[in-house]
């Protein structure tokens, strides 16, 4: 902190550099520019397009995760994947049993059985003295046995029309299932912004003592939390079904651990209080962008998931190093 | 008469009880539906299967005691697995290959203790991150399931005793052992100093730094062990099959009553923890409960589990004044 800025634009460097999204943008550019080097037309419109409509399903279960891990006491979701599963399984089942509405019930419907879901688990942390990491790593067995146990093991085949053409790109790189994440995005960012209970959300993940002193309503910002993520999930998972034409039991069980390094490499401090919605949405158009990459430049799965692992490793190493312990 | 007063008192304040008292209850219950239960052979064949889960979950109780988490070890199990079985397959002796396993698990674990000790990054997602390694790594030497380990080797594992005893048996036990030797040294010590308050003991004295790597060292040392029962088991090679293993892990150190806030609890928890979680399978399939409704129940079964045991623990810690 010593130097002193020699120039106006040293200055001007030196503000952007330090501003919270710079890495997570650059890290963006960087890729996009490895992947421009490798492939021919990595970086047309059509290519960016398909690639932010990966991202938004990432984005949706880092939103959901980042309002979590926000709530503080070392909250953390990971029942995320679980609950995208129940919804990309139970939606459409659900859409297309319910009539002519069904495709807005249907999403209605999981949302409000995940946020049961997110509901439960934050009464287990809360009365059974249950860490969340423990919690909702159960809830997650739970809603995975939940879901086989309610489609028999036979999840219908049939997925509404309007549903399946959600990753096709509308104006590229605009596909529907973007537009609905940047909503969704705008939605909870103003509610984070905008509402007592959103803007109480951070204190209480900081500091639950003073949010108590405060007379902040804990508990109920802390469940609304959970059940906020658990809903968000299970729209995700709806999502989820349409975009890849099928849906599977557990087959969005990956996305869990993927939201949290998403949400981290966004920013979100995993000790609570601090982190945003744009961050996280940053965080996972990286990973995204990371795995797209490798899946281009076709590598052996196995070579992909390495490189992935070391990319990450070094992606946290350069960017999320803990407080030093010397004081 | 008060000696034995003591010692009851000593045992039902442990923190493994609440889990000693829950794989009793499931044994308990397993003795009256499934027939031929307590017979020999069938307990040396649960002994058996059920051993990778329980040296997993040792390790991992180590890392957890230092403040951590250990997430890789499923990974690793996969990597020992295919190197071990790759090794053997193309005419290496048979300890060779199971030290070259076990050497890579350790490396996983060095990466592991490395990053997260002296770079200072949360061990959840460091650990995410090598899992990827460990798992990519598998993957890539052998993409699909293939080859088979020789059957001397798969023999000597389920049916081989020493001293009367299975060789499942054994290696829990000098896992036991070795953990009751480390309690005994200053590191076993450290480790839960460092658990408990990490910065107090840094300004102590203790180099803390080196304390997370050997405890992310001996995290992945028990997933090699395991993962090498865990290949006697299925006999063969499969990149992807001990992924799972994590997270049920993960749930036999808490319910073994480690916390995962790291500094409380034993590691002899950890067997209890993994023993009773295994039992759960035999539980559900015993009672006949239907095939689609099997892993809900086995699922509310761990979450009255670790409810009842956290509540137990709570109730324990009350009545005893909060004195730990």
């Amino acid at each position: 902190m010593s130097e002193t800025p020699t120039s106006k634009g040293w200055r001007a460097a030196r503000t952007v550099a330090a501003n919270r999204y710079f890495v997570p943008l650059l890290l963006i550019v960087v890729f996009f520019g490895l992947g421009q080097l490798l492939i021919r037309g990595y970086g047309s419109l059509p290519n960016v397009g398909s690639i932010l409509a990966a991202a938004s399903l990432v984005t949706l279960a880092t939103v959901a995760q980042v309002l979590v891990v926000l709530s503080g006491g070392d909250g953390i979701d990971l029942s995320v994947g679980a609950v995208m599963s129940m919804g990309a399984l139970l939606g459409p089942m659900m859409a297309t049993s319910l009539g002519p509405a069904g495709l807005v019930l249907g999403a209605a419907a999981v949302m409000a059985l995940g946020s049961g879901f997110g509901l439960l688990s934050a009464l287990g942390i809360r009365f059974g003295n249950t860490p969340p990491l423990i919690m909702t790593l159960i809830m997650a067995s739970v809603v995975d046995g939940f879901t086989l146990a309610t489609t028999q093991g036979q999840p219908s085949g049939t997925i509404p029309g309007a549903l399946l053409s959600i990753g096709r790109p509308i104006v590229p790189p605009l596909s529907w299932i973007l537009v609905l994440t940047l909503a969704l995005m705008a939605g909870v960012g103003l509610l984070l912004s905008r509402t007592r209970i959103g803007r109480g959300l951070f204190l209480v993940g900081s500091n639950r003592r003073a949010a108590r002193l405060c007379g902040l309503p804990i508990g109920v910002t802390v469940a609304s939390a959970y059940m906020a993520s658990g809903a968000i999930s299970a729209f995700a998972g709806y999502l989820l079904a349409g975009y890849s034409g099928g849906a599977m039991l557990k087959m969005a069980s990956g996305y869990t651990l993927l939201s949290v390094a998403a949400a981290v490499i966004g920013g979100t401090k995993l000790s609570g209080g601090e982190g945003t919605i744009f961050g996280g949405f940053l965080g996972a158009v990286i990973l995204t962008v990371l795995a797209n990459l490798l899946l281009a430049v076709n590598l052996p799965s196995g070579v992909r998931v390495f490189v992935q692992g070391v990319v990450l490793l070094l992606v946290l190493v350069a960017y999320s190093r803990g407080t030093r312990l010397r004081a | 008469m008060r000696g034995l007063a003591t010692a009851t008192g000593g045992l039902l304040r442990s923190s493994s009880f609440p889990g000693f008292a829950m794989m009793l209850l499931l044994i308990g219950v397993n003795a009256v539906i499934t027939t031929g239960f307590l017979r020999l052979s069938s307990l040396v064949s649960l002994l058996n299967l059920i051993t990778p889960l329980v040296c997993l979950s040792m390790g991992l109780g180590i890392a957890v005691l230092s403040g951590g988490l250990d997430i890789s070890i499923g990974a690793v199990v996969c990597l020992v697995n295919v190197v071990l079985v790759t090794l053997s397959g193309q005419g290496t002796p048979l300890a060779y290959a199971v030290l070259a396993a076990v050497g890579a698990a350790l490396a996983v674990g060095a990466l592991n203790g490395i990053v997260i000790g002296y770079l200072r990054v949360n061990a959840l997602l460091v650990t995410f991150a090598t899992q990827s390694v460990a798992g990519g790594l598998a993957l890539w030497i052998m993409p699909l399931p293939s080859g088979q380990l020789s059957p001397g080797f798969v023999e000597g594992y389920s049916s081989g005793t020493f001293l009367a005893l299975p060789v499942a048996l054994l290696v829990v036990l000098a896992l036991l052992g070795g953990w009751g030797v480390l309690r005994l040294t200053p590191y076993g010590t450290y480790l839960l100093a460092v658990g408990r308050d990490e910065q107090k003991a840094y300004v102590s004295g203790i180099d803390t730094r080196r304390v997370l790597l050997v405890s992310y060292v001996l995290s992945a040392l028990c997933a090699g062990i395991g993962g090498v029962t865990f290949s006697a088991n299925i006999g063969g090679g499969d990149p992807l099959a001990g992924l799972s293993m994590t997270l049920n892990a993960l749930a036999a150190v808490v319910i073994g009553g480690i916390s995962l806030s790291g500094g409380r609890g034993g590691v002899l928890g950890c067997i209890f923890g993994a023993v009773f979680f295994a039992l759960i399978t035999e539980t559900v399939l015993g009672a006949s409960v239907a095939a689609f409704y099997q892993d809900l129940a086995a699922a509310l079964i761990i979450l009255a589990g670790v409810l009842g045991m956290n509540l137990l623990q709570r109730a324990t810690a009350i009545a005893d004044g909060y004195r730990t």
